[in-house]
């Protein structure tokens, strides 16, 4: 029985083949290979024509492990073959094992594990490639809004400038047309930039203490006139239980309502807009502001009347964006900004009837702030104790914002100016001169603002070194922008473009000029 | 009667050495990728100044690092092809060491190397990448084009024979 079985499976599985020094077969058991006495070896497959040659050493035990050898069918069949050179009175001789099947079930392995890592090899180089896009269309962005800043921000002065002499109505009118198409234009580039910097990651949620009630304030200044103008009641309930003071991001925070307040604005054609806002359950000084937008507008197609539902944001904006005029990115941006800030949001609609956003954003109540608000009393700021004149330097590469900032700083009045157009130029003037403080472009050819600031303040003149410098930049990307500038040596930084008040409120800062109750 | 040499072909899994023997050998290319384990061997007899030459291929299972090769393998070698895939910065990476192991227990044995996949790269531009590496390399080649496959063999011929 136990022969049968090995002269059945296993004998067939490996053949003994006796070889001359020539390589020639004396004699083979022929289990696997038919074989001819007297034959050479190398006939049956290339491999032995490697083994004929490695016969005339003697005492060599050479194993080749999986060597493909095809058969009659072309098919290839896997062998461990041994080969014993024997001693100098033994023929040499080979011992073949078929070890197909097993070899056939490692290929199957090896050929799925290697496409595999081919795989991830080319989709891992793949997303590099697309980093890398992404990347350069980050800082393409914010090199563009750069660009774009500069010229606006020279209009928005400009137009403030002009303001101020003597208009008729008319164009009073056309200037305030002015103002607004290009603050619009303004708003798509912030918005742009906010895209850009979410998408690199670089948009970064502040938590600093801020004012709730000066915001609603603020939101009323704005939305009470324009509400007015479709002739839309404009309500604002808000929780009188939120505290004052909250920790979170004012700016996002403003942001966001503006963007929904402005979305109803545009649903609705008549009926009222309300602005709900309660305190959620305060937990460990941590709450969440409750938020509705509520109008009374077109609300979404779809949702018949009597089946008001949540609509999928996606849906939502997709809507805003083709059916509403609009450049439809300031839904996507809220909804990764609440991300970022761990809040959320929802739309409930019926067409017809209106929309409703509900939005939780977290904040921290700021106690320390609060308890001391009691005893802050509030001043408005209106005239500066100009003691004596200042003399200023102001450095710009751009003729235009050159010549902005000094007729806005004539009009103040007080300020002797002098221009430079570089880095290296301010150089050279600060050390012919003392001046009080320097406007410094950061953008500049030749030598930039950060490394003329840095200069200046290596200067061996002590009053040199000591002059105040105040940053001016348009570049948004780097939400470090102040930091960088302060390890510079900066006393200060207004981003561009900047109003007047946002520019002299730095200036008298750094110059300690004394602000007179009105 | 003709001399026989034997040439491996050496470099990382996927790199298209079996592709390279075919395409000399039979003169076929197939896009599909057919991993090989152990070693396939072909032959091909070509002419050099007159004389037959039998070149035996061994081409065997890509590795990552050469030692891991089975030794008995790279037994008697005359000749090898280094073979590198553009696409794939691993398959290079290492070159220089992994010509260090053949010199080392190799010596004297010529090593032609080869950038496979030529079809799929701007030359000038991986030039480029392999100056800033440092790398040498004797041919660009594809077996998908057919593109210097011959050249290279008959190139390792001349240096097997010493010419």
């Amino acid at each position: 029985m136990i022969d049968d079985i090995r002269e059945k499976l296993i004998t067939p599985k490996n053949q003994v083949v006796l070889l001359n020094r020539e390589g020639q077969i004396i004699a083979s058991d022929n289990h696997l290979f038919t074989l001819t006495i007297g034959s050479d070896i190398a006939q049956l497959d290339p491999f032995f024509e490697t083994v004929s040659a490695l016969i005339v050493e003697e005492n060599q035990h050479i194993p080749f492990n999986c060597v493909t050898i095809p058969d009659s069918n072309n098919k290839l069949q896997y062998y461990d073959i041994e080969l014993h050179t024997g001693s100098a009175d033994e023929n040499p001789f080979l011992i073949i094992y078929d070890f197909t099947e097993h070899y056939e079930y490692i290929q199957g392995i090896s050929q799925e594990k290697n496409e595999l890592a081919l795989s991830n090899h080319f989709e891992a180089a793949k997303n590099r490639q697309l980093v890398a896009e992404k990347a350069f269309k980050n800082k393409f962005l914010a090199n563009i809004s750069h660009d774009l800043r500069t010229p606006l921000g020279a209009i928005l002065g400009f137009v403030d400038l002009l303001e101020r002499t003597g208009l008729n109505y008319e164009q009073q009118e056309m200037i305030q047309t002015i103002r607004q198409t290009t603050l619009h234009a303004k708003g798509l580039i912030d918005d742009l930039l906010d895209i850009s910097k979410i998408e690199a990651g670089a948009l970064k949620i502040e938590n600093k203490t801020f004012d709730f009630t000066d915001l609603m304030t603020h939101l009323e200044k704005i939305y009470v006139p324009k509400m007015a103008t479709k002739h839309l009641a404009y309500k604002m309930e808000i929780d009188a239980s939120i505290p004052n003071y909250l920790i979170g991001d004012k700016v996002r925070i403003l942001q966001i309502l503006i963007n929904f307040l402005d979305n109803a604005y545009k649903f609705t054609h008549h009926g009222s807009i309300t602005l709900r806002i309660k305190a959620g359950t305060i937990a460990d000084k941590k709450m969440f502001l409750l938020i509705e937008v509520i109008d009374t507008g077109i609300g979404f197609p779809g949702n018949k009347a009597g089946t008001r539902k949540e609509i999928p944001i996606d849906s939502f904006t997709k809507f805003h964006t083709t059916e509403i005029e609009g450049h439809g990115l300031g839904l996507s941006i809220v909804k990764k900004i609440l991300d970022l800030m761990h809040g959320d949001m929802q739309i409930d609609s019926e067409e017809g009837k209106g929309t409703t956003i509900s939005v939780r954003i977290p904040v921290t109540i700021d106690d320390k702030v609060n308890t001391k608000k009691q005893a802050t009393v509030e001043n408005t700021y209106q005239h500066v104790k100009m003691s004596r004149s200042y003399k200023l330097l102001v450095a710009d590469d751009n003729e235009i914002n050159q010549l902005l900032l000094t007729k806005i700083l004539v009009k103040h009045g007080g300020f002797y100016i002098d221009a430079a157009d570089n880095g290296r130029e301010v150089l050279e003037k600060v050390t012919q001169q003392d001046y009080d403080l320097i406007l410094m472009d950061i953008e500049m050819p030749e030598m930039d603002g950060i490394e003329a600031t840095i200069a200046i303040k290596k200067h061996p003149s002590a009053s040199t070194r000591n002059t105040p410098i105040i940053g001016l930049s348009a570049h948004e990307l780097d939400s470090n922008a102040g930091s960088t500038f302060n390890n510079a040596g900066m006393s200060g930084y207004v981003p561009k473009p900047y109003t007047r008040e946002q520019l002299f409120q730095e200036m008298y800062r750094v110059l300690k000029i004394e602000l007179l109750p009105q | 009667m003709s001399v026989s040499k034997k040439v491996v072909l050496v470099g990382h899994y996927g790199v298209g050495k079996s592709s390279l023997i075919r395409r000399f050998v039979q003169n076929i290319f197939s896009d599909s990728y057919q991993v090989t384990i152990g070693v396939h061997i072909l032959k091909k007899t070509v002419s050099y100044k007159g004389e037959d030459i039998t070149l035996v291929l061994w081409d065997i299972e890509g590795k990552e690092n050469i030692n891991q090769s089975r030794a008995s393998y790279l037994l008697g070698t005359s000749g090898f092809i280094f073979v590198i895939d553009p696409t794939r910065d691993t398959t290079y990476q290492n070159l220089k060491e992994e010509l260090i192991f053949l010199e080392k227990n190799y010596p004297k044995v010529p090593v032609i190397k080869l950038v496979n996949k030529s079809d799929l790269i701007n030359i000038d531009e991986f030039q480029k990448v392999l100056a800033i590496q440092n790398l040498e390399i004797d041919f660009f080649s594809s077996a998908k084009t057919g593109e210097n496959v011959e050249n290279v063999f008959m190139q390792l011929v001349s240096k097997m024979l010493g010419a």
